[in-house]
């Protein structure tokens, strides 16, 4: 660090300069005659020692108590008091006790009252703008740091919760898998293609804070293609999308939770029929996904207590990326589930 | 001509420090309009006391007081102004004519006329003149004790010259009023007698 940056950035030594600066330039006001004489620099200093105590009860008292405390009005009331006692004990000094002090000078102070009074709004205002402007910067900076704190603890809860979808959509997908497996299926080793597809996807772009959106849907596709393997005849799917989306950009792994809710609850192999809709609009930069499902009972093998894990993720992470621009609606009854998810992109 | 001119300079100038070495000179007065007194009582003619060659005249013109002195061969007219600090009574005087010859007009360009203050205590009969002790004065301004605009003009390596107070009437009065209550400010007054 820099000599002048140091002198700069301590406290004492800013105050230091400032006084040292503001004494010459008084010192060079008050010299009565084309040289500097004693008398100059003996009035000067004197001057300065009430100036000096003006700023800093101003500074160290009065903005701390009544300023700062938004008690505005006592505040410029007691500052103005403050300033008017002191010109006053001035005056009476260089009147009265000066010559006392001084034996032998002539140290009189030919500035008038109001003169005086002057100085000290001047000195008393220009030092407190340095005050807030200091105070201003240094709010600034712990606001900047604060931001900068918030910022990593967001991209740490998306990190986190993405990190918890990851092996959430891999456990359902070898659930789906695994029930083909289990019925011996030939589409199990198809199924294992399409899953390492999507797991391509998840790998190599979802640490990306956004995605283009037509990789998203075509994410979503291929996930859909993987449980299409696991539907029977009789399962109904439909699944549309429109829109033009090839210049829009999404958070990764956004729409996924939604659709796998569908077929983890909606699909239920091959007991009873069921349904699954999915639609996704984007009008503008608005996307819609809207999906509705039959409801049937959960497979074995999913326990219990993640049911939901997949939107309670979702929720968070909406909340983190899109604050206030999206809208999630999720409607369950006895015979369907349904949720309608828009995001301003 | 050319040496007429010159040789009224030099008794102009003879005549001003003859007088004029016994007070305090000043660019500015010692008084605003507002502060001028008219006392009918020191209007006359008044005589140096032990000196039956000096004499003082003081006359009112248009509500002015006009100042003349009267020594040997010598007149010099000032015009005057009264006026009150601390209870006392200060004279300031401004050279306007020598030997009835208009100062401004002779030397209009080659001088300044400076005010010189005096305290004055009069009665019917008498009037009191104390000059300001120049000596003393140019001593503290010289030591740096005296903190008021001046000059030293005629300044030079070997020879000081006199003080030229260059502080404005505000100053002077509040100097003024201050200083005059030191003792040794003044030197001993010169009585004048009606004559």
């Amino acid at each position: 660090m820099s000599i002048t940056k140091q002198v700069l950035q301590t406290r004492m030594l800013q105050h230091i300069l400032f006084w040292s600066i503001s004494l010459y330039l008084l010192l060079l006001n008050f010299q009565a005659s084309s040289t500097l004489a004693t008398t100059d620099i003996i009035y000067t200093g004197i001057f300065s020692v009430f100036l000096i105590a003006a700023v800093y009860i101003n500074i160290s008292v009065l903005i701390p108590k009544l300023f700062q405390n938004e008690r505005y009005l006592i505040y410029l009331i007691t500052l103005l008091l403050t300033i008017s006692i002191i010109v006053f004990t001035q005056i009476f000094l260089f009147d009265n006790i000066v010559e006392i002090l001084f034996p032998g000078y002539y140290l009189i102070s030919y500035i008038a009252y109001w003169e005086t009074l002057n100085y000290f709004i001047v000195f008393v205002g220009v030092t407190s703008l340095l005050h807030f402007s200091k105070s201003w910067f240094l709010f600034k900076e712990s606001e900047a740091v604060l931001i900068e704190t918030q910022k990593k603890k967001t991209e740490a809860e998306l990190v986190a919760l993405k990190n918890q979808i990851n092996p959430h959509f891999l456990f359902n997908s070898l659930n789906s898998i695994y029930s083909l497996v289990l019925k011996k299926s030939d589409n199990a080793p198809e199924a294992l293609i399409k899953l390492s597809d999507t797991m391509r996807f998840i790998i190599y772009e979802s640490n990306n804070e956004r995605v283009e959106l037509s990789k998203e849907i075509d994410f979503v596709k291929s996930y859909i293609e993987l449980q299409k393997l696991r539907m029977s005849a009789k399962d109904i799917l439909t699944f549309k999308v429109s829109g033009n989306y090839d210049q829009q950009k999404i958070a990764p792994l956004l729409l996924i939770p939604i659709i796998e809710n569908c077929f983890k609850y909606g699909i239920k192999g091959e007991v009873e029929s069921s349904f699954v809709i999915i639609k996704i609009l984007l009008k503008e930069s608005t996307l819609s996904l809207h999906t509705k499902n039959n409801i049937g009972h959960i497979d074995n093998i999913e326990k219990q207590k993640s049911k939901g894990t997949g939107l309670l993720n979702l929720k968070q992470r909406l909340e983190l990326i899109y604050p206030e621009k999206y809208q999630l609606d999720i409607n369950e009854n006895f015979d369907n589930f349904s949720v309608n998810l828009t995001i301003e992109l | 001509m050319k040496k007429r001119i010159n040789k009224i300079r030099l008794i102009i100038v003879s005549s001003i420090l003859a007088f004029s070495s016994c007070g305090i000179f000043s660019l500015h007065p010692l008084y605003y309009k507002k502060d001028l007194i008219i006392k009918p009582e020191i209007v006359g003619t008044w005589k140096k006391k032990g000196d039956i060659n000096s004499y003082i005249m003081i006359d009112t013109v248009d509500q002015n007081f006009q100042f003349t002195r009267i020594s040997n061969n010598d007149t010099i007219g000032f015009a005057m102004g009264l006026l009150m600090l601390n209870d006392q009574y200060f004279i300031d005087i401004l050279p306007t004519s020598i030997s009835g010859l208009d100062m401004f007009d002779l030397m209009r360009n080659n001088f300044i006329p400076t005010h010189t203050f005096m305290k004055i205590d009069f009665t019917e009969d008498q009037i009191l003149i104390t000059e300001f002790d120049n000596d003393r004065l140019e001593t503290l301004f010289k030591e740096n004790k005296i903190r008021l605009a001046h000059e030293f003009p005629w300044k030079t390596d070997k020879y000081s010259g006199e003080v030229v107070i260059t502080a404005s009437t505000n100053e002077l009065q509040k100097f003024i009023a201050r200083y005059a209550n030191e003792a040794n400010a003044f030197k001993t007054p010169i009585k004048y007698e009606r004559f």
